[in-house]
C-alpha cells in the first residue's frame, strides 16, 4: 500500500469540523493499543465512557470501523487515528499482526467480499431480462425528458429573465423529476445553473448556451438508436444513467499509470473526484471519476507523480476515455516528472477537437509550459504561455503552486475548461 | 458566428419568445430551421448552434505587463526532518494549541540560527497562519527566503513579511536653541535622557508636560544637581537610632519651599501631603543617602527602611535607575525588581524567593519576570511547589505559556511524575509533559 499522507487524511474527512475535532483527538494520550500493518491500522481510544472504543481502518478500501456511535464517516476517532498514523513518529508502531478486534473485522470483510465476488460470478446472465430492465430504463428516462422538453420550451415562451426571479426551489423542484425520471445527471447541472444565475455576471449569455446543451441532449435522446456508441456512451454519462458491470468491457491487464493531478468538486450535492492517469507506454490519457453523497468519503485521491500499475475498466465515450480501477493501485515509483508541456493554443484546439466529438464536454487536460501569474494589479490569477498567450486560472487558491513555480516558467497540468485553466501540478522550480 | 444574430438570439430569449420572436438563421451557417419548428423549438435550437459556436472560439487572450518571477535563493533549505516537522506544527499542532505559538517560534529560530529557510511548497501555510499570530512575524522574516519575499510583494495581507521590525530612529543631538523653538509636545519628547543641565533647565519650562517629563528622567539621573537637592532634603529627615545604629527613623518632610515645588513637591489633593513629598524625596535622591545614613550595604540597609512611603519612593528609584543590589536587596517584597538583575542572577534570586514563597500564586508572581529559560535548579523549584500546592486564582492561566517556555528539559521526569498523579491543575501538567518530550525533536531535525 502507498503509503498515505497528511492530504490524504484530510481530504478523507467527512466535514471540517470532524477534521478539527480529530485533530484535538490526535495526542497520545488518550490511545492505546494502536498498531499497524501494510493495509490495516487500529487503536483504543478512550472517550468520555468507560469502554474505550476500538477503531479499525483497512487502508487498500478505504474502510472504517469505530464502535463509537457517530453517524459521520469515517469519524473523528478515525480520523484522529489516521493522523496519528502518518506522522510517523512511532506514536502508532508497525505490527507483524493485527490487534484482536482489528483482525477479526478484516477478516469477516474478506470473507464478505468472497461471498460476494462469488455470488457474482455465479449469477447467470440472463439476456432477456437484461434487455427488458434496459427497456424499462429507457422508457422512463423518456418520459422524464420529453416532461423537460416541455420545461424547456416554457423557458423559452416564458424567457431567461423571469427565470432569473425564480426561487432555488423551482430550479429544484425541475430537478427533482428528472432524479425521479432516472435522469440525475441533467438534475445536477439544472441544480448548478441555480447557482450560477443568481452568481454569474455572464449568467444570461451561460443560461442560454447551457440550456442549448440541455436541449441537444433531448433531441440526442429522441435519436439513441441512430447514435454511434461513442455518443451513446458520451451521453450517457452526460444524463446520468450509470454503468453496470454488465455494460462494460472486461478489466484490462495492469499497465503502468502516471498520476498527473486529481481534483475535487465538493459544490454539488454530490462529491466528485477525477483523477487524471497517462499511461506510460503509450502517452493515452483516461480519467477516474469517483462519486459520494453525503457524509461518505470519497477515496484517497492517488500522490500527483506517482506511477500505479492497476487494471482498468474502460466506459463508453470518447477520449479521454473515463476509467475505473479493477483493483487496488499498487505503487510503482514517485516524482516522475511531467512530460513536457506545450502551448495554450494546443491546448484549446484539443478542446475545440472535444466539443465537435462530444458537445456535452466540459473539459480537456493539457500540459502546458509557461508562467503562473498571480493575482496582479487587479487582474485575477492566470497562466501565460511562452508565446504570450493567456487563460485565467481556476480556483481553488493558486498560492500553493505559485509558491512552488515563484513565477517562473515550468510545465503545468491542468483542466482547461471555457472559463480557464485549473492547475491540478506543476513542476516545482528552485523550491 | 454573427454577432448581431447572436445578441438578437439572447435579447429574445430573455424577454420569452411570448414577446420577441427568435431571429432566422443565419444563411451562412449552412444550417436550415426544422420544418416543424415553434417559437420556442427554434431559440433552443440557436441556443444549442450559438453555444456550441462560442465554445469553439474561445479567442487567445495576449498578455499585459506581468510581474516578476522570484529571484533565486542561495539559502540552503532546511532539512526534509525539520520541514516535517514544521508541516505538523502548521497543520496539526502535536502540543496543545495554546502552546503552538511557542512551539513554532523554536522551530523558526532554531532555522534562522542554523541559517536555513523553508521550503516553497510550505510557505502559503506558514505565511497563513503567521499572519493570524502577529507574534511570531519576528521570528518568521528570517526564514521565508527570497520566495517568501516574492510571495509577499503579491498579497497585501502577507506585506508584513517584507516590513522590518521599526527600528528606533538614531536621535540627532539637538542643541539647547533648537530645543527651545520646538512646541511644548515636542520639547518633552525630545528631552534627552543624558543631558542635565538640558534636563534641569527644563523645570522651569513653562509647560507643565515638559517639566513632568524632567522630573521623571531626572528621577533616573542620581548624579545630577536636583538628586544633590533631594539628598538634602532626604538627609534632613534620616536619624539612625540605637546605639549600634540598628534603626533608622525617617522624619516626614514639612511644606516645602519654592526650591521644592520647582523640584517637583508639589501639592494634591486628598492623600498625606507629607507622605507624598516623602515618597517624591525618596524616589528622586540617590540611594546612596540611604546606605550613608546607616553605615550598612543595601542589603542590610533595606530592611530598615520601614515607612511605608519611604519604601515606596525607594522601590521607585531602583526601577528608574535599574540598580542591581538595590534590586537584589528589595526583589523579596517586589518580585518584579528580579527583572533588573544580571541574567546569571535572576535565578538564584528566584530561587531564594521561591523557598520563601511556597505558594502557587507566589509561584507565577516570581516566575514571571525571570527570564526563559531557567535554570535546572529553579526549574526543578518551581515543578516541586507547583505539584504540591494546588492552584489559586489566576495562576493556572498564567502558567502554561510562561512554564513551557521557562522550564529547563531537564525537569521532564518530574513534570511527567506530575502529569500522572495530578488531577487539580486540569489538563496543565499533561500538556507540559507533552511540550517537554517534544521540544528535543526540533534540535534533532534539524542535525
Amino acid at each position: 500500500m502507498p503509503r498515505w499522507n497528511l492530504q490524504a487524511v484530510e481530504k478523507a474527512a467527512p466535514d471540517a469540523s470532524s477534521l478539527t475535532a480529530a485533530r484535538k483527538l490526535a495526542v497520545p494520550g488518550p490511545w492505546s493499543e494502536t498498531g499497524s500493518t501494510d493495509t490495516l491500522v487500529w487503536g483504543q481510544c478512550q472517550g468520555s465512557g468507560r469502554t474505550p472504543y476500538q477503531v479499525s481502518i483497512d487502508l487498500a478500501g478505504p474502510a472504517y470501523r469505530c464502535s463509537c456511535p457517530s453517524r459521520k464517516f469515517p469519524c473523528k476517532h478515525a480520523l484522529a487515528l489516521l493522523l496519528l498514523w502518518v506522522r510517523s513518529d512511532g506514536a502508532v508502531a508497525d505490527a507483524a499482526e493485527p490487534a484482536g478486534f482489528a483482525g477479526d473485522w478484516a477478516a469477516t470483510r474478506a470473507e464478505r467480499a468472497a461471498g460476494a465476488a462469488a455470488t457474482e460470478a455465479k449469477r447467470p446472465v440472463d439476456p432477456e431480462a437484461r434487455a427488458r430492465r434496459v427497456e424499462e430504463r429507457r422508457s422512463t428516462m423518456s418520459a422524464a425528458l420529453e416532461d423537460f422538453a416541455q420545461w424547456l420550451a416554457d423557458l423559452a415562451r416564458s424567457g431567461t429573465a423571469s427565470a432569473r426571479r425564480q426561487p432555488w426551489t423551482w430550479w429544484d423542484t425541475a430537478a427533482a423529476r428528472l432524479v425521479d425520471g432516472q435522469v440525475p445527471g441533467l438534475a445536477e447541472r439544472l441544480r448548478d445553473m441555480a447557482t450560477a444565475v443568481a452568481s454569474r455576471d455572464d449568467w444570461a449569455e451561460h443560461l442560454l448556451s447551457e440550456a442549448g446543451r440541455w436541449w441537444l441532449a433531448v433531441q440526442a435522446w429522441r435519436r439513441w438508436d441512430e447514435l454511434t456508441a461513442t455518443t451513446q456512451g458520451d451521453l450517457r454519462t452526460y444524463l446520468g444513467w450509470s454503468w453496470g458491470a454488465d455494460d462494460l468491457a472486461d478489466a484490462e491487464p495492469a499497465a503502468g499509470w502516471q498520476v498527473l493531478g486529481a481534483h475535487r468538486d465538493e459544490t454539488g450535492r454530490l462529491k466528485e473526484q477525477r483523477t487524471w492517469l497517462r499511461s506510460v507506454a503509450t502517452g493515452e490519457l483516461v480519467v477516474v471519476l469517483d462519486f459520494a453523497g453525503g457524509p461518505q468519503p470519497l477515496p484517497v485521491p492517488q500522490l500527483d507523480g506517482s506511477v500505479v500499475d492497476v487494471p482498468l475498466v474502460r466506459y463508453p465515450g470518447s477520449a479521454p476515455t473515463r476509467a475505473r480501477f479493477a483493483a487496488s493501485p499498487a505503487p510503482l515509483s514517485l516524482d516522475t516528472p511531467l512530460p513536457a508541456g506545450g502551448s495554450l493554443a494546443d491546448a484549446r484546439a484539443a478542446l475545440s477537437d472535444l466539443w465537435q466529438r462530444n458537445p456535452w464536454a466540459v473539459r480537456v487536460p493539457a500540459v502546458v509550459r509557461g508562467r503562473l501569474v498571480p493575482p496582479y494589479d487587479g487582474a485575477p490569477a492566470t497562466f501565460v504561455d511562452e508565446s504570450g498567450d493567456t487563460v485565467d486560472l481556476l480556483g481553488p487558491d493558486p498560492w500553493d503552486a505559485l509558491a512552488v513555480t515563484g513565477g517562473a516558467v515550468t510545465d503545468v497540468f491542468g483542466e482547461l475548461e471555457d472559463r480557464g485553466l485549473r492547475p491540478l501540478s506543476v513542476t516545482a522550480v528552485d523550491a | 458566428m454573427s454577432a448581431p444574430w447572436w445578441q438578437q438570439t439572447t435579447a429574445a430569449a430573455l424577454l420569452g419568445t411570448e414577446r420577441r420572436e427568435p431571429p432566422a438563421l443565419p444563411h451562412d451557417l449552412g444550417v436550415t430551421a426544422r420544418p416543424d419548428s415553434t417559437p420556442e423549438t427554434a431559440l433552443l435550437d440557436a441556443a444549442a448552434l450559438g453555444g456550441a459556436l462560442l465554445r469553439a472560439a474561445l479567442p487567445a487572450r495576449p498578455a499585459g505587463d506581468l510581474p516578476e518571477p522570484a529571484a533565486p535563493d542561495a539559502t540552503p533549505l532546511a532539512p526534509p526532518a525539520a520541514v516535517q516537522l514544521l508541516g505538523l506544527l502548521v497543520s496539526q499542532p502535536p502540543v496543545a494549541a495554546r502552546l503552538r505559538p511557542l512551539a513554532l517560534e523554536r522551530w523558526l529560530r532554531v532555522a534562522a540560527d542554523r541559517g536555513v529557510r523553508v521550503p516553497a511548497r510550505a510557505l502559503p501555510r506558514l505565511l497563513a497562519l503567521v499572519t493570524q499570530q502577529a507574534e511570531l512575524r519576528a521570528a518568521t522574516r528570517p526564514v521565508v527566503g527570497e520566495r517568501g519575499r516574492w510571495l509577499a510583494g503579491l498579497r497585501p495581507d502577507w506585506r508584513w513579511v517584507l516590513d522590518d521590525e521599526p527600528a528606533p530612529a538614531a536621535r540627532a543631538p539637538l542643541s539647547p536653541d533648537d530645543w527651545r523653538a520646538l512646541p511644548a509636545a515636542a520639547r518633552a519628547d525630545a528631552l534627552p535622557a543624558d543631558d542635565p543641565d538640558l534636563l534641569e533647565a527644563a523645570l522651569d519650562d513653562r509647560s507643565d508636560k515638559v517639566r513632568r517629563r524632567a522630573l521623571a528622567l531626572l528621577d533616573a539621573a542620581p548624579g545630577s544637581a536636583r538628586a544633590a537637592r533631594m539628598a538634602e532634603r532626604l538627609r534632613a529627615l534620616l536619624a539612625p537610632t540605637g546605639r549600634l545604629r540598628r534603626g533608622l527613623e525617617v522624619a516626614l518632610p514639612t511644606e516645602p519651599d519654592a526650591a521644592g515645588v520647582r523640584d517637583g513637591l508639589t501639592r494634591t489633593r486628598g492623600g498625606s501631603q507629607r507622605e507624598r513629598w516623602l515618597e517624591l524625596i525618596s524616589a528622586g535622591a540617590p540611594l546612596s543617602v540611604w546606605t550613608d545614613a546607616t553605615g550598612k550595604d543595601a542589603a542590610h540597609t533595606w530592611p530598615l527602611i520601614t515607612q511605608p512611603a519611604a519604601r515606596a519612593g525607594v522601590l521607585r528609584a531602583i526601577r528608574a535607575r535599574g540598580d542591581v543590589a538595590w534590586a537584589t536587596a528589595a526583589a523579596a517584597d517586589s518580585p518584579d525588581l528580579l527583572a533588573y538583575l544580571p541574567a546569571a542572577e535572576q535565578d538564584a534570586a528566584a530561587l531564594r524567593l521561591l523557598r520563601t514563597t511556597k505558594a502557587a500564586a507566589g509561584v507565577a508572581a516570581v516566575v514571571r519576570h525571570v527570564a526563559a529559560p531557567w535554570s535546572p535548579a529553579l526549574s526543578a523549584a518551581v515543578v516541586d511547589i507547583l505539584r504540591h500546592t494546588a492552584p489559586a486564582a489566576g495562576s493556572a492561566a498564567l502558567a502554561l505559556p510562561t512554564l513551557a517556555a521557562g522550564l529547563h528539559p531537564s525537569v521532564r521526569p518530574a513534570v511527567s511524575a506530575w502529569a500522572r498523579t495530578e488531577s487539580r491543575w486540569g489538563s496543565l501538567p499533561a500538556d507540559l509533559d507533552q511540550y517537554l518530550s517534544f521540544l528535543p525533536a526540533i534540535t534533532e531535525a534539524f542535525r
